[in-house]
C-alpha cells in the first residue's frame, strides 16, 4: 500500500526549500552591487525586486512550514527536485523584467539552462544587456555548477540526516570528506580557489587581446564562470568566437577541462596525489570517447573540406569536440557553420561526445566517464568469461581514488542511468520531427539539451515551439539531477493522488 | 580644357578602380552563413551595427558588426529574436575613432567592404571578412532607459510584503527560543 504523504511531509519540503530560496535571493546581491556600480538603475531595480520576492517566499516558506520532523531519505529527493523548480522560477524574475524576454517561459527556460549549467538561451538582443544582468546570467551558472543544494548545505543548512540526500539528489554521490557539509564548503573552497586565479589570468589576457581594463575583467570574471562550471554562457551572442583569440580558446578549454574533472579527483590531486589523474577510470574513458569523436569529426571535416590546416583544424574542430564532450556548450563557431558546412557525420560525433558527457561529481551533465568505464569493463568481463572454462571466477575492477571491484549492482545502476538518458534524448528528437526539424538536428538539440551541454543547431529560439520549449526545460532538469530526484518527487506526488 | 582633362581622367579613374576591384555583394551574415561556399573569396560589402568592443591586434583591428532588426531600429528597442553579425578585421589604419554598441547604447552603423573567408587559415578557421575600407555611415547614440511605474510599484509592493514575512519570521523565532 502506498502511504499518502502527510502535512508533516509537505512541511520538511516546504521548509528545506524555504532556505534554498533565501540562498537565491543572496546570489542576488551580487547583481544588484553590479547595477549600482555601474549606474544601471533600471536593471538594479529589477534585482531589488528579485531579492524581496526571494527573502518573501523563502522565510514565508520557512515560516509556514515548521517543523520539529527529521528530514529522511525521500525528503531530501522530494526538496531538491522541488526547490530546483521554485529557485528558478524566483531567479526568472529579474530575467524577465530585463524586458529581454518575450514572456515569463523564456525567462524561466534561461534560469534553468543557467543552473543546470546548459547554455541554450532564448535571450533577445544579448549584445545590448546590462552588465547586471549578464552578471547574473553567469552567477546562476556558476552557482548551479557547484549546485545550488551544495550551497545552501555550505552556508545555510546545519547538520540534518537527510542532507547527504539533498546532496545526492543534485547528482553527486561522492563525499570529499566524512560530513557531508564539510564536502559542500570544501566544493567551494576549491571552486573560488580556481575562480580567484582563473580570473586573474582570463583578465590579462582579454586586456592583451585588445578589450579593456573593465571590460577585460568582467568578461574574465563571466567566461571563466562559464567555462569551470561547464555552463557555455557568454556575455556576448557570438560567444567565444566573439574574441577571435587563439589564446582565449586555449585558457578557456583548459578551465573547462578541468572543471569537468571530479570533485573527488581534484580533492585526491589536492591533498598530494597527482598520479591519480592517470590511472583514474574516468580520464582513461574520457581520453579514450574524446579520441573517438575527435577522429570521426576530422573525418568528417576532411570529407566536406570545411576547414583546412591544422591550426583550424583544432581551433574549430577540437575545441568543439573537447566542449561538446565536457558538456561545456562553449563554441568557437560562427552561428550556423556546424549545420551549414560541417555535415551530418560531425553533428553526430558531437552528438555522442554530449551524450558521454564528463565526469561524475562534477559540474558536467551527461552519461559521464564513470558509468562509460563500468559498462565498459564489465562488457570486457562477459566476453573474457565466453572465454574462460566455467569454473573459472572473474572480476573486474576499475581505479578510482583506489582500486574497486564492479558490483553486479552498480552495473545495473548505470544501465538504468544509461537508458533514462537514452529515452529522454530519443524523445526530445521525436518531438522535435513532429515540428518538422530533420532528425540528426533535433537528435542533436535535444541531446545538448538533456545532458545540459547548450550547443545548438537552431533549434532552440525564442520563436520555437511551446511544447518543445516546456521539453527543453524538463530535460535540462532531469539531465542535471540524473534522474534520481525527479522520480522521486514524481513517486511523492503519485502517492499524493493515490496513496492512502 | 583643363576642365575636360580633369573630367575624363575621373571617368578613367573610376572604370580602373572598378575593374581592379570587382563587384562587391551586398551581404547579410545570414547569407555568409548559409553559401559561405559561395562567397568565400568574394569581395563582399557588409553593413551593420558595431558591438561590444574595438579589439586592437597585431594583424588590425577585430570589430564585430551585427546586421539584426536591432541595428536598424531607433531609440525604441523592440524585441526581434536573436543577435546575428559577422566578424571583421580592419587595418589599422583604416579605423577611426568607432563607438560600439552595448547596454543603453547603440553602436555606429558602419559600412564595411572586404574580402570574405568562408574559413581563414590564417585565422585559425575564422568566417571573417578582411576589410580593405570601413566608412560610419550613421553614429551610435544613447538610448533611453525609462524605469516604468509598473516596476516601481511592483518594487514597492514585494518590499511591504519582505517586511510583513520578516517581521512575522522574527516574531516566531524570538518566540521559539523562549
Amino acid at each position: 500500500m502506498i502511504r499518502k504523504p502527510k502535512l508533516d511531509d509537505w512541511k520538511i519540503v516546504g521548509f528545506y526549500t524555504g532556505k534554498i530560496i533565501v540562498g537565491i535571493g543572496l546570489l542576488m546581491t551580487i547583481p544588484l552591487v553590479t547595477g549600482i556600480v555601474f549606474r544601471e538603475w533600471s536593471a538594479v531595480i529589477d534585482f531589488f525586486i528579485g531579492i524581496l520576492a526571494a527573502l518573501t517566499v523563502g522565510f514565508g516558506f520557512q515560516l509556514v512550514c515548521q517543523t520539529k520532523r527529521e528530514m529522511n531519505w525521500m525528503h531530501g529527493l522530494v526538496t531538491t527536485a522541488f526547490s530546483w523548480l521554485v529557485a528558478t522560477f524566483i531567479g526568472a524574475m529579474p530575467h524577465f523584467l530585463s524586458g529581454h524576454f518575450s514572456t515569463f517561459l523564456d525567462a524561466y527556460f534561461d534560469l534553468m539552462s543557467g543552473f543546470t549549467t546548459t547554455g541554450l538561451y532564448l535571450i533577445q538582443d544579448l549584445d545590448h544587456v546590462s552588465n547586471a544582468l549578464n552578471m547574473w546570467r553567469h552567477v546562476v551558472s556558476y552557482a548551479g555548477g557547484q549546485g545550488i543544494i551544495v550551497i545552501a548545505l555550505a552556508f545555510l543548512i546545519r547538520g540534518t540526516s537527510g542532507a547527504f540526500m539533498m546532496y545526492v539528489g543534485e547528482g553527486k554521490d561522492e563525499k570529499l570528506l566524512p560530513n557531508v557539509i564539510q564536502t559542500a564548503r570544501a566544493i567551494w573552497v576549491v571552486s573560488l580557489t580556481y575562480l580567484f586565479f582563473g580570473t586573474i589570468i582570463l583578465t590579462v589576457v582579454n586586456y592583451s587581446e585588445g578589450l579593456n581594463p573593465v571590460r577585460s575583467f568582467l568578461h574574465g570574471l563571466w567566461i571563466f564562470m562559464s567555462a569551470w562550471s561547464t555552463g557555455g554562457f557568454a556575455p556576448q551572442s557570438l560567444n567565444i568566437f566573439y574574441y577571435h583569440s587563439f589564446t582565449i580558446e586555449i585558457v578557456t578549454m583548459i578551465i573547462f577541462i578541468i572543471g569537468s574533472l571530479n570533485f573527488v579527483l581534484h580533492w585526491s590531486v589536492w591533498n598530494g596525489k597527482p598520479r591519480e589523474i592517470y590511472r583514474n577510470i574516468e580520464i582513461v574513458s574520457f581520453t579514450i570517447t574524446l579520441s573517438i569523436t575527435l577522429g570521426l569529426v576530422l573525418i568528417a571535416l576532411m570529407q566536406t573540406e570545411a576547414l583546412s590546416g591544422v591550426t583550424s583544424l583544432f581551433r574549430k574542430g577540437f575545441y568543439l569536440v573537447a566542449s561538446a564532450h565536457t558538456g561545456t556548450g562553449l563554441t568557437s563557431l560562427n552561428g550556423a557553420q556546424l549545420v551549414r558546412s560541417w555535415g551530418p557525420l560531425a553533428m553526430l560525433a558531437i552528438t555522442i561526445a554530449m551524450t558521454i558527457g564528463g565526469s561524475a561529481a562534477s559540474t558536467c551533465g551527461g552519461i559521464k566517464g564513470m558509468r562509460v568505464g563500468i559498462i565498459a569493463k564489465n562488457f570486457v568481463g562477459e566476453i573474457r568469461r565466453f572465454v574462460l572454462p566455467e569454473s573459472a571466477i572473474t572480476f573486474q575492477r576499475i581505479h578510482h581514488i583506489k582500486n574497486r571491484i564492479i558490483e553486479d549492482k552498480q552495473v545495473r545502476a548505470a544501465m538504468l542511468i544509461v537508458i533514462a538518458f537514452v529515452t529522454m534524448h530519443l524523445g526530445g528528437a521525436v518531438l522535435g520531427v513532429l515540428y518538422r526539424y530533420p532528425f540528426v538536428q533535433a537528435l542533436f538539440e535535444s541531446v545538448s539539451a538533456g545532458t545540459t551541454t547548450g550547443l545548438s543547431v537552431g533549434i532552440t529560439n525564442p520563436s520555437m515551439p511551446l511544447a518543445l520549449k516546456s521539453y527543453y526545460i524538463l530535460a535540462m532538469w532531469a539531465g542535471r539531477l540524473e534522474f534520481m530526484a525527479v522520480f522521486a518527487l514524481a513517486g511523492f506526488l503519485f502517492a499524493v493522488a493515490r496513496g492512502k | 580644357m583643363s576642365r575636360l582633362l580633369r573630367a575624363i581622367s575621373f571617368c578613367v579613374l573610376i572604370v580602373i578602380m572598378f575593374c581592379f576591384s570587382g563587384p562587391a555583394w551586398a551581404v547579410g551574415s545570414k547569407q555568409l552563413a548559409k553559401d559561405a561556399k559561395k562567397y568565400d573569396g568574394k569581395v563582399v560589402t557588409f553593413t551593420g551595427e558595431v558591438i561590444g568592443d574595438t579589439m586592437e591586434r597585431k594583424d588590425g583591428v577585430w570589430l564585430n558588426i551585427n546586421d539584426d532588426p536591432y541595428s536598424r531600429q531607433g531609440r525604441v528597442r523592440h524585441l526581434a529574436g536573436f543577435n546575428h553579425g559577422q566578424g571583421v578585421l580592419v587595418p589599422k589604419k583604416l579605423v577611426g575613432k568607432i563607438a560600439a554598441g552595448r547596454y543603453g547604447f547603440r553602436g555606429d552603423i558602419v559600412r564595411v567592404r572586404g574580402v570574405f573567408h568562408a574559413n581563414s587559415p590564417k585565422q585559425g578557421g575564422d568566417m571573417m571578412i578582411s576589410a580593405t575600407s570601413i566608412h560610419i555611415i550613421k553614429t551610435g547614440f544613447a538610448m533611453p532607459l525609462p524605469i516604468s511605474a509598473r516596476k516601481i510599484s511592483l518594487a514597492f509592493f514585494w518590499l511591504l510584503a519582505a517586511m510583513i514575512v520578516l517581521i512575522l519570521w522574527t516574531w516566531r523565532q524570538r518566540r521559539a527560543k523562549h
